[in-house]
């Protein structure tokens, strides 16, 4: 019985039922972790010591408060803070940083029982779209490893996709979490911004970023949900609304029909490839079969979504990374005579080439005689973006589309051309200007195999709708179209 | 949106980043590619519009002003790249004064 690969309901039920242990779940997480890290290149670090240790202390954990994330190991984003453990966010300018403090995602993790097993590799900061921008190299794809598994939270994605972890923790700025899911055949969630505390997250842009979970299936998605999300009087952007239980979410989950939006632009852009768009139609007709209203709607400005991004995500960036300076923390270069040259050098080697491309388009775009022509204006065509979407919420439920525009490409067949880049952020950027809760579900798979995630938009702080309709698909529609593979790894 | 080539060398300074001439030429590139991109914006009527900074405006609250634990000093200055009698230490700000440590 392969432990690794169970979704944690399942391994809740066995670790109820008194047939495993704790230490028998991380054991076969790091039996994983240890055949194919060579290979994968998911973890900057692992725990496997500490991960042990904490099994075996986890026999003392209340009973009666052993709830489903007991016992189960999990992976951490390294651009989330762990105490006493290094946070790189893959880049060189943080090395031998190690965090004073837990974030409030891993202070909850903790305390329901859950172990952390690593921290996983992501592009630089958390920018980039196939997890070849990390200072520790490029995670490989465990479907195809000669392709990207996505980005840019790549180490988490190929992690949970491989057995190397039962779910994990990663952050979505404009698609970092629901990307890589897309393209590993796994199950990614950005919840509305405010809904999960992003106290110790390493803040890339603060009005895009959203801790979000990659796992197995929707309901363990809705699991990690029910767990992590919840006001946090550290984080000022938490909201107070109470988080629905797992009962309350699936209610009805199988009688419940919403209407769902297909955005028509979505289907009109250029450069979506034919199979991402013959997997939207086919999930489209089967969801139609089986009672659920589809309608048209219209997102206009959809196409002005990735220079709005892009202007929004820099100038953030700037503003949030001028904080590395070496004084502090992290890496410092050798060889200044002075401050200022002690700045720029620790800077210059630091950081790498896309992170300095972002800080200097952000630079240029808050400098003085810019600022009003190209951040101020990219956050007016946010609004109306945001405004798109409230029109079509009136008309329906949810919102369906692709994740990405393309299959997930060969190692270093993008990398060299940024603004290619970029536009495979075109269908998902637009939840984190706007705010909304996604998630990212396997709905077909390619003619070479590989995998193609669709995702599920709805209305702030309504990702119970979401959950309900894609655990639906999931459970009724997905193994119809898609008869269970197992992966490779 | 104003044209023209972009002053790399200068938003580099602002950004306290120093180019090797080679990162110089790449960048002056991909600046100029992207707001040659970001133009599609012009196209966009937003007389009347309000900017948005946060998805959810008018939210945030500020937490009641009550002491709490924190990192202490000890923590904060043991993961400095250098430490001295409970200082950060920095190189001389000025041009040409030797550190004297």
């Amino acid at each position: 019985m392969d432990l690794s690969k169970r979704p944690i309901y399942e391994l809740h039920q066995l670790l109820q039922a008194g047939e495993i242990t704790p230490l028998d779940l991380v054991d076969a997480v790091l039996d994983k972790i240890e055949a194919q890290e060579s290979t994968l290149n998911a973890y900057i670090d692992t725990f496997a010591e500490e991960a042990r240790r904490r099994a075996v202390e986890l026999e003392d954990f209340p009973s009666e408060q052993r709830g489903y994330l007991f016992g189960i190991p999990m992976a951490v984003k390294d651009n989330i803070v762990v105490k006493g453990f290094q946070t790189t966010c893959g880049s060189r300018i943080l090395l031998g940083f190690r965090s004073p403090y837990n974030a409030t995602v891993v202070e909850r993790l903790l305390k329901h029982g859950g172990i952390i097993v690593g921290k996983t590799n992501l592009d630089e900061f958390a920018m980039g779209a196939t997890g070849e921008f990390s200072y520790f190299g490029p995670s490989r794809n465990p479907v195809d490893p000669e392709r990207v598994p996505g980005g840019s939270s790549s180490g988490s994605a190929v992690a949970v996709a491989s057995g190397e972890a039962i779910a994990a923790l990663g952050s979505d700025t404009g698609g970092s979490v629901r990307q890589p899911a897309s393209f590993t055949g796994i199950v990614g969630l950005k919840p509305t911004y405010g809904r999960v505390s992003r106290y110790g997250l390493v803040a890339f842009a603060s009005s895009l970023d959203q801790i979000g979970f990659l796992t197995r299936d929707v309901k363990d998605s809705a699991i990690l949900f029910t767990h992590l999300a919840g006001f946090d009087p550290l984080d000022s952007t938490s909201f107070d609304l109470p988080v629905p239980s797992l009962t309350e979410i699936f209610q009805d989950y199988q009688t419940d029909r919403p209407t769902i939006g297909i955005p028509r632009e979505y289907l009109e852009t250029e450069g979506l490839d034919s199979e991402v768009r013959a997997v939207t139609e086919s999930a489209i007709r089967a969801l139609e079969s089986h009672g659920f209203q589809i309608r048209w709607v219209s997102l206009p400005h959809t196409k002005y979504a990735v220079a709005t991004y892009q202007l929004i995500c820099t100038s953030e960036a700037s503003s949030n990374l001028a904080r590395y300076d070496g004084v502090r923390y992290g890496f410092r270069a050798s060889g200044y005579e002075d401050l200022q040259e002690m700045y720029t050098l620790t800077r210059d080697q630091g950081f790498g080439p896309e992170v300095k491309r972002r800080i200097l388009l952000g630079t240029f775009a808050l400098s003085a005689g810019y600022y009003d022509a190209y951040y101020l204006k990219a956050l007016k065509v946010r609004r109306l973006i945001r405004q798109d979407f409230d029109e079509a919420f009136q008309e329906v439920d949810l919102i369906l589309g692709p994740v990405s525009p393309v299959l997930p490409p060969k190692l270093g067949e993008k990398i060299e051309d940024p603004l290619a880049l970029y536009l495979m952020d075109i269908y998902t950027v637009t939840a984190n200007l706007a705010g909304l809760p996604a998630l990212s579900f396997p709905a077909g798979k390619s003619k070479t195999g590989l995998p193609i995630g669709l995702q599920f938009m709805a209305p702030p702080f309504e990702e119970s709708r979401i959950f309900r309709v894609a655990r639906f698909f999931e459970e009724y529609i997905y193994p119809a179209i898609e008869p269970s593979q197992d992966l490779p790894f | 949106m104003k044209k023209g080539k972009v002053d790399v060398q200068h938003i580099a300074q602002l950004a306290r980043l120093h180019l090797t001439p080679e990162e110089e030429k790449e960048l002056q590139k991909h600046l100029d590619r992207m707001l040659e991109y970001v133009e599609i914006l012009t196209e966009v009527d937003v007389s009347d519009v309000e900017p948005m900074a946060y998805p959810h405006e008018g939210s945030q609250r500020l937490r009641s002003d009550t002491p709490r634990p924190g990192i202490n000093r000890n923590e904060a200055l043991g993961i400095a790249p250098d430490e001295f009698f409970f200082l950060y230490r920095v190189p001389s700000p000025l041009k040409g004064v030797k550190d004297k440590s």
